[in-house]
């Protein structure tokens, strides 16, 4: 209200900007630091250990069963291990390996078709790498239509048997698969020296 | 000498002052006129927000999930918009030496609605995705609270009162602070308290009424204590510093209550969930935070209250 005096009541303090800089920069410091804790919490990790190998899976990732290895992580992609014989020609042939483990696959999933078949190096290891699709045959074409389930895999040859990791989830999720395959693929580390190397 | 001189009756004060003051006889007849007055409104506004609370917990599960996308609105609005209306309602009427445009206060209140809307809930909600990843109840849940709800939301009603009525000649009493910094944060509330409606579903309309309640006067305390500080500053002749300090107290108490919220929110055994005695402690930390704000308005009429000097000793 105005006031009807005269002198100092008429005449309040001038406004600040100093006060206005100071809370403004209070408000900066807090996003930055809210940036930060968002950043190590969403993209925060833990090592798991499984078949003589470990890798990160990130920390809010539910274990779905031990054996075999399942976990699902927050964005929906399911993270398997499995074991399996080797091919008749041998874990060396990388090649080999991969067209063996995809012409397995065609013959267990629906539509299962390879994307690409490659070879890479993984802390100091050959190791073959799948990118595939195939029909989710638990998915209702009546109501929702048939999901396409997009994944990858990396073959670790050992011995006489494989090592097979893979991650996949509906094709809707291929971003987060992208953006986490390769984080998986830097954490991965190999307990045991892994005897298939060329 | 220029002569300061009681607000309401005009007299002397003795020396003029910075800001507005009242002689003690003026402030001591509103305090006794307006007590008993002030006790009865009081009580009725929050007979009326626990009717509202238990009408829409007994409402909720017959409603179930006939409630369309547009009915859910409608029923969020008005849940969400009445407690705060009434909590606005409650604060004003302290205000009973001067009150403050009602155009004023009601304008703020939709400054901070749509400052809620358009900036805190999408930074919280979208940029900083902190559902995501602060966990009810950890440390982390304290932190993110205090840095973000609080500080974005403190700062937020500080901007929205500094930047309109502030400079403005109706803003001449340390109350008045606290009046506008109260309304602008329902306002935050409100929208806060739509998003999390909204996020719920109709399931949330029971046990989701008394938290939107509980939630709204924390809103308003807290809106309450930055609006203090900046009374501090103007009318009071205080320094700078005490803007961010208010703030900071505010994002605190803001940290404080979330936190204490969600860890007591948790589940019981196994999958139960008892919103119960998360609800009540903290009606019992907001009902505290409502003392701490009654009794800044105290501290605030005492800071304008001056013996009245003869004209002749003047």
């Amino acid at each position: 209200m105005t006031t009807q005096t005269v002198g100092l009541s008429q005449q309040p303090k001038p406004l600040s900007r100093m006060a206005d800089y100071m809370v403004l920069g209070l408000l900066i410091l807090a996003l930055v630091a809210g940036y930060f804790l968002r950043q190590s919490n969403l993209f925060a990790t833990r090592d798991v250990s499984v078949q003589g190998v470990t890798f990160a899976v990130p920390r809010d990732s539910v274990m779905v069963s031990n054996d075999p290895f399942e976990l699902t992580t927050p964005e929906g992609l399911t993270v398997r291990i499995m074991r399996d014989s080797a091919p008749a020609t041998g874990v060396a042939d990388l090649g080999a390996l991969t067209g063996s483990r995809a012409l397995k696959q065609s013959a267990l999933l629906p539509m299962y078709q390879t994307l690409e078949a490659d070879t890479a190096e993984i802390a100091g290891q050959p190791v073959g790498v799948l990118d595939y699709a195939y029909v989710d045959d638990q998915s209702s074409f009546y109501t929702s239509g048939l999901e396409v389930q997009h994944g990858r895999e990396v073959l670790i040859g050992q011995g006489d048997q494989v090592i097979i990791i893979s991650v996949e989830g509906p094709d809707s999720a291929s971003d987060q698969l992208e953006d986490f395959w390769p984080k998986l693929l830097n954490s991965l580390r190999f307990n045991t020296a892994p005897a298939g190397g060329s | 000498m220029e002569q300061e001189r009681c607000e309401r009756c005009g007299r002397s004060l003795g020396a003029a002052r910075e800001g507005t003051h009242y002689c003690e006889r003026c402030i001591h007849s509103i305090e006794q006129l307006g007590s008993r007055g002030l006790w009865m409104a009081t009580i009725a506004m929050l007979l009326l927000l626990v009717a509202l609370a238990a009408g829409m917990a007994l409402l909720a599960p017959s409603l179930g999930s006939e409630i369309t996308g547009t009915g859910r609105l409608v029923i969020g609005l008005v849940v969400t918009i009445l407690p705060a209306l009434l909590w606005l309602a409650l604060f004003y009427q302290q205000d009973r030496l001067e009150p403050e445009p009602r155009g004023f206060v009601i304008s703020l209140f939709i400054l901070g609605f749509l400052m809620g809307g358009a900036v805190a809930q999408p930074l919280l909600r979208s940029v900083f995705e902190v559902q995501r990843w602060a966990e009810p109840g950890s440390l982390m849940n304290l932190l993110s609270a205090t840095l973000l709800n609080g500080l974005i939301t403190a700062s937020l009603t500080y901007f929205a009162v500094r930047f309109t009525v502030f400079p403005t000649d109706e803003f001449d009493e340390r109350i008045d602070g606290i009046v506008y910094g109260t309304a602008a944060a329902l306002g935050l509330g409100v929208a806060a308290n739509l998003a999390y409606l909204l996020e719920n579903g109709t399931i949330s309309l029971g046990v989701g009424a008394l938290t939107i309640i509980v939630t709204s006067l924390v809103y308003a305390t807290f809106g309450a204590i930055v609006g203090y500080f900046l009374g501090l500053i103007k009318p009071g002749g205080g320094p700078d510093w005490l803007a961010p300090a208010g703030v900071i107290v505010a994002a605190v108490l803001h940290g404080l209550y979330e936190w204490l919220s969600s860890r007591l929110g948790e589940s019981g055994a196994g999958l139960s969930y008892n919103p119960w005695p998360g609800l009540i402690v903290t009606a019992l930390f907001s009902l505290a935070t409502f003392g701490l704000v009654f009794m800044l308005i105290r501290n605030a009429y005492r800071g304008m209250t001056l013996p009245v000097v003869e004209e002749s000793a003047a």
